[in-house]
């Protein structure tokens, strides 16, 4: 619900600016939008060739035997029960159970050769997030030495020299990332401040589509304009105020920018899919994950530079009490046949393919992954267990090159065969398309011992 | 793909149309004849992803499984079980008092009478992945009375599917590899079919009780097939690289309703139970899958995303497939080869000797193996195989031709390291041979009640790490096993009874303990025959030396 007026600032109980405009915590810290606007001035260097990505997060971690990377020629055990299919690109085959995907591989590349050295969940995650393993902490377990770096939405935030919407530039489609109960370290901005982390969309029905959370909804009652009325009696409170507070000089700025986000009809019509044709929602699939990507499509429009799609909160599967992550330990055949590669294929295919025919496909990057992928050999429960070893991204548009294939992993699909590549690296890639300063980021503390894939441009 | 986007207009005239077409066969006006796309009616449009379909045994009501994404709290249901009339009216929750204990609701399946479903449950936030048989009551179409189907804390098995007399469950579990029978009581469960593959699930029992089909990849890939409920005659329905799987039983049998990958997607087919008259009933770009037939056999509901979700429609089954059932009586079906009847009875032959790739080839029959983790080493200038003693093994074919349970020869060269534990050399249901820790070779056949086991023991241990042949036969004429170790005979035991207990879905397989897959081997195996006869001393002490020269001078 959107605050007005209703209770005091935390300084000493009086009336300020902040209790009158507070929107609402916009972050899992609690700090709320306006503060997230202060800190987050735009600045940075030039703008590369790709405006916007969209990270489609798998998390659980997908088999990529049964995704990207089959082992056809590989015993039963490590192979299962499906086949490769050709593709549009010569000498790429995947599962069967991606269709579609195999008829559009001309504008996507494959990166099979993805790998580092953690097998646990939140560790993995810490790393794929933000290329670097400092402070990721398994559940129940002790941190890894060092504060947990930015997530890359963050980086790409920080970057960001021109603003282009009412919206925050890094928002994440889609529930906070836990397994165990324990929080994902790596999907806010870490040391860059709150600022920076994630605005969090993740509130959605089928029946409904999505919408803001409750802080950012307006009271009953209270209608646009006339919150726009009482942001001027507030600018004039701030006129009279301005010399007693003197810290809060630059707030109007970024008070104005959440009530933005609270009255923009033009914000707020990104999160209207039902003004998208139903034969296009369709194309996605009427699934939640599709009708994120949805979104996501919306947001790049809008002007949002990251958006990332959570494809669940929990890793694990429901059989295990999750919401459904790509931990598929158990039934996975089963379920990546009958659930998960339906789902994915459609809403990666629909995605690409709208992103294609809007002309935004050149300067959005897509990509798809988890933290880690599935062990070659095939437990005893019918599953794959976590492999960290090697395991498969996708990334396309924003400059990628169609139909390549970065890598390759051995024949059992347990190591890199050729040209590893480190979360880290793939960061990298993303921050140089998106014209990110290395040297500042260095300068900063923050970078990746990695280099970009420029090969794959 | 992308001119579907840029061509609403003419698009949603095409659906118009289409579904024009469908209200038109719905009321009769349109048939389905043969060649034509079957008609077809949505039944449901909330887009939930939806599974597992089963009509009651009245035609009128439907019942399926609903995923719920994005449910991370706890006590709340992850997969629901539903109803809905059979036009996809009344769609309702079934099982709501017990959504906060079971969590998982999925696999439904309706009794033949119409008063109970089976079904997998599960979850209640446990950590737990082990599902169970579950069943419940069902009146005037609510449900109550939730209960496992086996009180206590062991699992019995998960993906039921009913005998049609009510009376029996087939079922799977949670290593999706073997299949279980079980009395619909909860008592009695034996096996059906050994563990094989990694992927055998959707049991579904025929009309007329005599055959159980299923889908697996125990032949490296995943197609369909059949067993008898006694073990016998397992049968391979369909033999395609591409998927098939969820196989359904026409109700007068004389179809299975089945999931194929084969045209480049997930669509719905029909074939014969001997493979025969396969055809594609749905055609179409979407991922179409879960069939299940209406009683009357007149349609057959199905889960599709075409419009989006995943929901469930209803297409008329072609009204010529009488007419074609009678065009094509059943045939012996489609499946693996078996291997001709070889006048010196030999089976099964792996001679070791092509030393690269994943397969071991049966120069006899059609039982080639698939090496899961074995190595092949040199040997001369020929090849064996090395096991790790941990998880190495091989897992061959089960031709029907491997189905012996009369009399038997198994000749079979091993070098084995010290390990504590047995080395199961050649092992198949119903008989094996095994060298045990005190590296004694022993000869295991299952007695013909299928009550113990005979055990033959050789007289004296063989050597560590040096080649040795073990032969072991089964002469029922004689009523005997014996064992003979480099070409002497070493040890004989009467055998009263003059059959072997073995089920016929077990496949042969080198280097471990299979029903149990434990027992590892360590150390190599060379040179493996099975003979469908009883070797005579003289005809072994002949084998065995022609095979250590041809053997040795490998070396």
């Amino acid at each position: 619900m959107l605050s007005w007026g209703e209770f005091a600032g935390r300084d000493c109980q009086r009336l300020t600016r902040r209790s009158l405009l507070q929107v609402g915590a916009c972050s899992a810290l609690g700090l709320n939008w306006a503060d997230w606007l202060r800190a987050n001035p735009y600045g940075g260097q030039r703008p590369g060739r790709c405006r916007a990505v969209i990270l489609l997060w798998l998390w659980g971690g997908p088999s990529h035997h049964e995704t990207f990377d089959p082992k056809p020629d590989a015993v039963a055990a490590v192979r299962g029960p499906f086949r490769p299919i050709a593709t549009r690109t010569t000498g790429l085959r995947v599962c069967e159970l991606l269709p579609e995907l195999a008829r559009m591989s001309d504008r996507y590349a494959v990166i099979r050769s993805m790998r580092h050295d953690q097998r646990d969940h939140n560790v993995a995650g810490t790393i794929a997030l933000t290329g670097n393993v400092a402070g990721a902490k398994a559940s129940g377990g002790i941190p890894f030495p060092g504060t947990v770096r930015p997530s890359m939405g963050s980086l790409v935030s920080r970057f960001q020299t021109v603003r282009r919407s009412d919206w925050p530039p890094f928002v994440t489609v889609g529930p906070v990332c836990k397994v165990s109960g324990e929080n994902l370290r790596g999907q806010t901005a870490g040391v860059l401040g709150p600022a920076r982390d994630p605005f969090r969309i993740d509130d959605y029905t089928a029946e409904h589509g999505f919408r803001l959370p409750d802080t950012f909804r307006l009271a009953p009652g209270l209608t646009a304009e006339r919150l726009a009325d009482r942001r001027r009696l507030v600018a004039r409170l701030d006129a009279v105020r301005r010399g007693l507070d003197a810290s809060d000089q630059r707030l109007d700025g970024y008070y104005a920018q959440a009530l933005d986000l609270v009255t923009s009809p033009r914000a707020r019509q990104a999160l209207d899919l039902g003004s998208e044709t139903p034969r296009l929602r369709d194309r996605y699939g009427r699934t939640y994950f599709g009708q994120a990507c949805i979104l996501a499509r919306r947001l790049v429009q809008a002007g949002v530079p990251f958006i990332q799609v959570n494809y669940s909160g929990d890793a694990e599967d429901e059989q295990q009490g999750g919401d459904g992550g790509w931990d598929l330990h158990y039934r996975l055949f089963e379920r990546m046949q009958d659930r998960y590669c339906p789902i994915f294929d459609r809403a990666l295919t629909g995605l690409l393919l709208d992103l294609q025919e809007r002309g935004l496909l050149d300067s959005t990057m897509v990509i798809a992954m988890g933290e880690f992928g599935r062990s070659p050999q095939i437990s005893s429960s019918a599953g794959r267990e976590h492999w960290p070893g090697v395991y498969s991204a996708v990334l396309a548009g924003g400059g990628i090159r169609g139909g390549q294939v970065h890598g390759s992993s051995d024949r059992l699909g347990g190591e890199p065969a050729e040209r590893p590549v480190h979360p880290a690296g793939l960061i990298a890639t993303v921050l140089e398309a998106m014209g990110a300063n290395r040297v500042q980021l260095n300068e900063m503390g923050l970078s990746l011992e990695a280099d970009a894939l420029t090969g794959l441009f | 793909m992308s001119n579907s986007l840029l061509c609403c207009r003419s698009a949603t005239l095409k659906s118009f149309v289409i579904r024009a077409l469908a209200v038109l066969a719905c009321v009769g006006l349109a048939g389905a004849a043969f060649g034509q796309q079957p008609a077809l009616v949505r039944l449901s449009r909330s887009f939930h992803p939806r599974f597992f379909l089963s009509y009651s045994p009245d035609g009128s009501h439907l019942v399926y499984s609903q995923h719920h994404a994005n449910r991370r709290a706890s006590q709340q249901v992850l997969m629901s079980l539903r109803i809905m009339k059979a036009d996809g009216s009344d769609d309702r929750p079934l099982l709501a008092a017990y959504d906060r204990d079971v969590q998982i609701q999925q696999h439904a399946v309706w009794s033949p009478d119409g008063k109970r479903l089976a079904l997998s449950g599960g979850g209640n936030d446990t950590g737990n992945a082990a599902l169970d048989v579950f069943l419940c009551d069902m009146n005037n179409f609510h449900a109550s009375n939730l209960r496992k189907l086996v009180k206590g804390g062991g699992v019995v098995g998960e993906h039921p599917g009913w005998s049609p007399d009510g009376k029996q469950l087939v079922m799977t579990n949670i290593t999706g590899s073997g299949l279980w029978i079980i009395d619909a009581d909860g008592k009695n469960r034996r096996s059906l079919i050994q563990p094989g593959g990694n992927y055998t699930r959707f049991p579904a029992w025929s009309p007329d009780g005599k055959r159980i089909a299923f889908a697996s990849d125990r032949d490296g890939n995943s197609d369909i097939y059949w067993i008898r409920p006694d073990g016998s005659e397992l049968t391979r329905v369909t033999n395609h690289p591409s998927i098939d799987s969820h196989p359904r039983w026409s109700p007068d049998g004389q179809w299975l309703a089945f999931v194929s990958y084969r045209d480049g997607n997930s669509d719905i087919w029909l074939c014969r139970p001997d493979g025969q008259g396969l055809r594609n009933l749905t055609a179409h770009a979407a991922h179409d899958a879960q069939p299940a037939w209406s009683p009357d056999g007149k349609h057959l509901a199905f889960v599709s995303d075409r419009d989006g979700g995943f929901d469930i429609y209803r297409l008329t089954v072609p009204a010529d497939l009488a007419a074609q059932a009678a065009r094509l009586p059943e045939r012996r079906p489609a499946g693996p080869v078996t291997s001709k009847k070889r006048p010196d009875g030999l089976v099964c032959h792996f001679n070791f000797d092509q030393g690269v790739g994943n397969k071991l080839m049966d120069r006899a029959g059609p039982n080639h193996g698939d090496l899961m983790g074995a190595r092949w080493v040199k040997r001369g200038a020929g090849h064996a195989l090395s096991f790790n003693g941990a998880s190495d093994y091989v897992t061959c074919g089960l031709d029907p031709a491997l189905h012996l349970t009369g009399p038997l020869t198994i000749t079979v060269w091993v070098n084995l390291n010290e390990k504590p534990h047995n080395h199961y050399v050649v092992c198949k249901h119903g008989w094996n041979i095994y060298v045990g820790p005190d590296f004694v070779p022993r000869f295991e056949t299952r007695s013909a009640a299928d009550k113990e086991w005979n055990t033959l023991a050789a007289a004296k241990p063989i050597k560590s790490k040096a080649w040795t042949r073990i032969a072991a036969v089964f002469d029922p004429a004689a009523k005997e096993m014996r064992i003979h170790v480099d070409g002497t005979l070493s040890a004989r035991k009467p055998r009263s009874d003059n059959a072997i207990a073995a089920v016929a879905g077990y496949p042969l397989e080198l280097g471990r303990y299979g029903p149990g897959k434990s027992q590892h081997l360590h150390g190599m195996i060379d040179e493996v025959r099975i003979f469908s006869r009883a070797l005579s001393p003289e005809m072994l002490g002949n084998s065995y030396e022609n095979e250590r020269q041809q053997l040795f001078a490998k070396e």
